[in-house]
């Protein structure tokens, strides 16, 4: 054992009071990317270990779905698919809405989830929002090789246009870390967002491109349209995985970017001015 | 000298929500924003302080504890030092890292491994990965558990759980260490062996702060205290002085309301007194007699019946066992009536310090009366005439005696 370090200049001084500064925020952050690193690694491990099923549970959902869009807004709707399979378009959109909607739900709940850490335990609060969007990407990355085995059996393998991919799966990231950090937060006192949340996301998977394609939705409205900033990323996925076949409007990218942004700023702005509160309520 | 701590004018205010509760939690957001949530709210919300104008300093390698009553604020307070929850008001300087061994065992995830779960725990704490690496193997070692750490924990018993969690809060190598409760874990040799870890860190020059109601436990470890009633402490003050305090408050909430009434024996008045005064704070001089009167009624014949006091420390040893009938077996027999008992603890007799003074009243191997529900706590001054060393000489022992020294010169 050490002695205690006698250089007492050289310990670091912390401030509390009523309304933290936070000053000092995003270095604490980030001498805690280890603990953010340990718990995206728990929340892994826990998750597969004990479903021996548990990789194929992730896909199977999203080969549900498509089936039933495909067959509904393609077979019956005859809706177009610019120039692509119905089935592949239906799942490349299929990617970035499941990631969004598990993940927003899950990192929604985070914070309640982990109510015995954040009222015994210091950390930075946003590594446990943060920890279920990292979480969310393996699950991503596993329905993004489904993907690929399809679209290569589809013989429509992606293209160059593949290496914008990793910008949309960022901004996408980012949509959902935004959203949820609202949630996260406000559900540590109003609960009630449990039950709220699916059936937001479940009028969200037909507010958002996901079973049909954006074209559909008539040109005077495109615009209002792309404030979901769901509808520029499902474009951008499209147009990534699929080849420029697909419609990719540099307007409603645009929109969505701020949007998304916009999300994210007053997220952190929210969760950050609440989180010193959190132990209170939890 | 260099302070570790400076606490300033701390206040910690909750909202009580009373009865209305579950109602407003069913309103919810919904029924807020609707406006309906919040009249009811208004109505059923009550302030609470948890801690006010608490200030307090710490220096550099002190060993404090904090005791308190449950619900005294002292839980507030730790989590308000390692931040988990932040103040209503005031200010907190903290030098150095502050680690907390509140409730072992917070952040171990029941479906990983032992091994796995050291790993975690101390991140949660601020180890790094490469700090825990070094440390696993003394870690693992001083939990005796090597043959189960790649069992999840969750098939662990509770001993080797708590075991493991104690050890990894316990090779941390903060600043300033809190500890809350920490010695109750594990069977009676682990709880030895961590008791002693306890020891060597505070020994290691850290600061410490330390919360227990386990009085020897904090008579041990610290030098001085802080006591907390009703989230308002008394200044620092030296630990016996803060323990004292802390068991004659505790006692007289706990104490038994007179008359103490069982089917055979009722216990009518315990009167403690000095020179015939009352006195409301019970603090005697140590060089006058104290005055013990027992009032009793006795309901129905009593064989083998016993009836006298205790005095112990305020540990809850026994100091002395004084019986009405220990010199007078006649007295053994009780009839039925109302008795005044009377007895005298002598002058120069207890050593300065605080004590308790329990009646006891039994009958042998039938029953024991008034357990120990019939309680005075007391405080005796140091003789006047005694001659001590130096002003803040502590009290030794519990029992002066007068051996009759005698002293002859035999060469010059």
């Amino acid at each position: 054992m050490q002695e205690a370090s006698p250089d007492r200049d050289l310990l670091p001084l912390i401030m509390i009071t009523s309304n933290p500064d936070g000053k000092n925020y995003w270095s604490e952050f980030w001498r805690s990317r280890e603990l953010l690193g340990m718990m995206v690694w728990r929340d892994i491990i826990v998750r597969y270990k004990q479903t021996a099923l548990g990789l194929s549970w992730a896909l199977m959902r999203p080969l549900a779905m498509m089936l039933v869009f495909s067959l509904i807004f393609g077979r019956l709707a005859h809706l177009p698919s610019n120039g692509a399979p119905y089935p592949l378009m239906v799942f490349a959109g299929l990617l970035p809405w499941l990631f969004f909607s598990s993940t927003f739900s899950d990192a929604s709940n985070s914070v309640i989830g982990n109510a015995n850490l954040v009222s015994k335990v210091y950390f930075p609060r946003l590594i446990i929002p943060l920890t279920s969007v990292l979480v969310g990407l393996v699950d991503f990355m596993l329905a993004l090789l489904v993907y690929l085995v399809i679209s290569f059996f589809y013989g429509l393998p992606p293209k160059f246009h593949v290496i914008i991919l990793p910008l949309f799966l960022l901004q996408l990231c980012l949509l959902i870390l935004g959203c949820s950090l609202w949630v996260a937060a406000m559900s540590v006192w109003y609960r009630d967002f449990r039950h709220l949340l699916p059936v937001v996301l479940q009028l969200g998977v037909y507010l958002s491109p996901v079973g049909f394609s954006s074209t559909v939705v008539p040109d005077k409205w495109r615009h209002l349209y792309a404030f979901n900033p769901m509808v520029g990323i499902i474009d951008g996925f499209r147009w990534s995985l699929l080849g420029n076949t697909q419609p990719l409007r540099i307007d409603e990218i645009g929109i969505s970017c701020m949007v998304t942004l916009l999300l994210l700023w007053s997220g952190l702005r929210f969760f950050r001015r609440n989180e010193h509160r959190f132990s209170d309520a939890i | 000298m260099r302070k570790s701590i400076i606490v300033e004018k701390v206040s910690k205010k909750f909202r009580i929500h009373h009865k209305m509760e579950r109602e407003s939690q069913e309103v919810g957001l919904l029924g807020k924003l609707l406006g309906r949530g919040r009249m009811e709210k208004d109505l059923s919300d009550e302030d609470f302080w948890a801690l006010r104008d608490i200030s307090f300093e710490v220096n550099q390698g002190e060993r404090l504890a904090i005791v308190g009553r449950n619900g005294a604020g002292k839980s507030t307070l730790l989590k308000i030092l390692s931040r988990v929850m932040s103040p209503t008001a005031g200010k907190i300087l903290i030098r150095g890292r502050l680690s907390s061994l509140l409730e072992v065992g917070t952040g171990f995830h029941p479906d990983l491994t032992g091994r796995e779960n050291v790993y975690l725990n101390g991140a949660l704490l601020g180890m790094s990965r490469s700090e825990v690496r070094q440390k696993f193997d003394a870690i693992v070692d001083f939990a005796e558990v090597e043959r189960f750490l790649d069992v999840p924990v969750k098939r662990y018993s509770s001993g080797m759980y708590v075991r493991l969690a104690f050890s990894v809060s316990a090779f941390l190598e903060p600043d300033i260490v809190v500890l809350d409760e920490v010695l109750s874990v594990g069977d009676a040799s682990f709880q030895q062996k961590s008791y002693l870890k306890m020891r060597e860190l505070a020994s290691q020059g850290r600061t410490v702060l330390f919360v227990s109601h386990s009085m020897s436990a904090v008579k041990d470890l610290c030098e001085s205290a802080i006591l907390i009633e009703n989230g308002r402490i008394k200044e620092k003050t030296k630990v016996d002085d803060a323990i004292g305090d802390y068991m004659r408050h505790a006692m007289h909430i706990h104490g038994a309301n007179m008359p103490l009434e069982t089917e055979q024996v009722d216990l009518l008045a315990l009167h403690v007194t000095q020179s015939g005064r009352k006195n409301p704070n019970y603090n005697f001089e140590g060089d006058e007699p104290v005055d013990v009167e027992l009032i009793y009624h006795v309901k129905e014949n009593l064989q083998h019946f016993r009836i006298g006091f205790y005095v112990k420390t305020v540990f809850g040893d026994m100091l002395i066992r004084s019986l009405l009938a220990d010199r007078n077996p006649e007295m053994e027999n009780a009839r039925p009536g109302t008795y005044r008992l009377q007895a005298q603890i002598p002058a120069d007799f207890l050593v300065a310090g605080d004590y308790v003074l329990e009646v006891h009243g039994s009958q042998f191997g039938v029953q024991d009366f008034f357990s120990s529900n019939a309680l005075q706590p007391f405080r005796i001054a140091r003789p006047k005439l005694f001659n001590i060393q130096h002003e803040r000489e502590q009290a030794f022992g519990h029992i002066y005696l007068d051996p009759g020294w005698s002293q002859e010169q035999i060469s010059g």
